[in-house]
């Protein structure tokens, strides 16, 4: 900016603006758009996103639901064969106990070893 | 006395007593590094918010202030412990305990690996909510005890704020249950294999991360333990062990929280690709590493944000967040249901 030139001594000059006065001052507001994608776009990628995310989780629920079913099938397969081997382990253990039982009380005159110690005729599950 | 002795010295009792000393050895391995962790993220708090503040944060004691919390938990024991004269000293006294207590309670099912945790309840979704929710007592009781004002006032804000944003909470939750079909939290880690919760309930988990900024009394919603808005709150008469307790309550549950988030929506310990160089990682590092992510953006918030006004928080709880969360609910279900996406 130029400085207007001295004045001579004993005269008064006011401070003001220059004679073709001030250049104009832009009052517009300024507010830029941020950097990065639109609202729009982050709208539709956001929803695209979840959108996808959505799907896999699906895919892979029906994927576990299926494996789980499996698992249980399996399970059910093989109850079978665990029951018999069971029931062959509880006959063998049961004629061991009445072998055993009969050796005892051999000497015992009138003891039955296949008697019930029950005085009930009612059925009951055997004691294991 | 000579029953106590027997308990040790029996020999009928000799696989108790080993089941009772690997108990608490195991106990003690996992509260002790969490103390430490505590500790080290007081320090990373202060460090982070010096760096975007264009400073330093602490670096004179021990290098790079690395024994900072070291020094700041010892001023602490030894500062004397003052109780109030027309405080209730019994409640006073078991506020900050109770508030510690349950903070490490609910560490008791968070599973850092396939096969490290400390018990795997079926029901764990629901203990940590219940957990949370008994943390507001330990608040209400030591704005009580205090027989301050603003101590007072404070807990009744502060009580208030958490049980706002425990409903969205609850509600967030409940979406990602729908998805992953089960409460315990190593199941819902394993439903996602596939895909990590995250990319489809990303809304979710940004409301979940504020809600839970709410939940702990961070940034932008600490006014009711602010110091210039309420004279820092509820723990405003306590000093020494006693904010000691209330701080590392505190900073347990924000740890706490950064964990569930990682469980719930950042596949807890799974890798995020599932090749060789990402396999090579142990799993539990995976899990550390992604709660950090979210501890760091806890912190980073705490710098960024101004403070929200009480009735603001409030609003953004019951009229925001809980109608939106609801909603989401609904699409949630609705889309599972459409899609036969249900895992049961």
């Amino acid at each position: 900016m130029d400085h207007p030139p001295k004045p001579p001594p004993g005269v008064y000059v006011q401070d003001g603006p220059p004679p073709s006065g001030y250049p104009p001052i832009d009052v517009r507001r300024n507010l830029p758009r941020s950097v990065g994608p639109s609202a729009v776009a982050l709208f539709a990628g956001t929803a695209l996103m979840m959108a996808y995310g959505y799907y896999r989780v699906c895919t892979f629920n029906v994927h576990r639901r299926e494996l789980r079913a499996e698992w249980r099938d399996v399970r059910l397969c093989i109850i079978p064969f665990l029951q018999a081997e069971d029931d062959a382990r509880y006959v063998l253990t049961a004629k061991r106990y009445r072998d055993w039982e009969s050796k005892v009380m051999e000497h015992v005159p009138g003891w039955n070893v296949d008697e019930s110690v029950y005085h009930t005729k009612k059925y009951g599950p055997p004691l294991r | 006395m000579e029953s106590f002795i027997l308990l040790f010295t029996n020999d009928k009792l000799l696989i108790f007593n080993f089941i009772i000393i690997l108990l608490f050895i195991k106990s003690l391995s996992y509260i002790i590094p969490l103390i430490i962790a505590i500790a080290y993220l007081t320090l990373i708090e202060r460090k982070i918010i010096g760096s975007i503040q264009k400073r330093k944060g602490p670096n004179i004691v021990g290098i790079f202030g690395l024994l900072q919390p070291i020094a700041d938990g010892l001023k602490l024991l030894l500062k004397e412990t003052s109780l109030p004269n027309s405080a209730n000293i019994f409640i006073f006294i078991i506020a900050p305990i109770l508030t510690f207590f349950l903070a490490l309670c609910a560490w008791a099912i968070m599973p850092f690996n396939e096969i490290n945790f400390y018990s795997n309840l079926n029901i764990g979704i629901l203990y940590l909510l219940a957990i949370s929710s008994l943390g507001v007592y330990g608040i209400i009781i030591s704005g009580w005890a205090s027989n301050s004002k603003y101590a007072f006032l404070g807990g009744l804000r502060s009580a208030a704020q958490i049980i706002s944003y425990e409903v969205s909470i609850g509600l967030i939750i409940i979406n990602v249950l729908l998805c992953s079909g089960t409460l315990n939290l190593k199941e819902i880690v394993l439903a996602q294999q596939n895909i990590w919760y995250i990319f489809p309930l990303f809304p979710l988990f940004l409301m979940f991360f504020i809600s839970s900024l709410a939940e702990t009394n961070r940034s932008p919603f600490d006014l009711p333990e602010a110091e210039a808005e309420l004279v820092a709150g509820y723990n405003v008469e306590y000093s020494a062990m006693g904010f000691a307790l209330f701080f590392l309550g505190e900073y347990t549950n924000i740890i706490l929280i950064s964990a569930v988030s990682t469980i719930l929506f950042l596949a807890g310990w799974l890798p995020p690709f599932d090749i060789f160089l990402f396999n090579w990682i142990p799993n539990s590092i995976w899990f550390g590493f992604k709660t950090i992510i979210i501890l760091v953006l806890f912190i980073w918030v705490r710098a960024a944000f101004p403070r929200y006004r009480y009735d603001q928080l409030i609003q953004l709880g019951w009229k925001i967040f809980l109608p939106l969360s609801l909603a989401w609910l609904m699409l949630t279900s609705g889309i599972l249901l459409s899609y036969d996406g249900f895992p049961n």
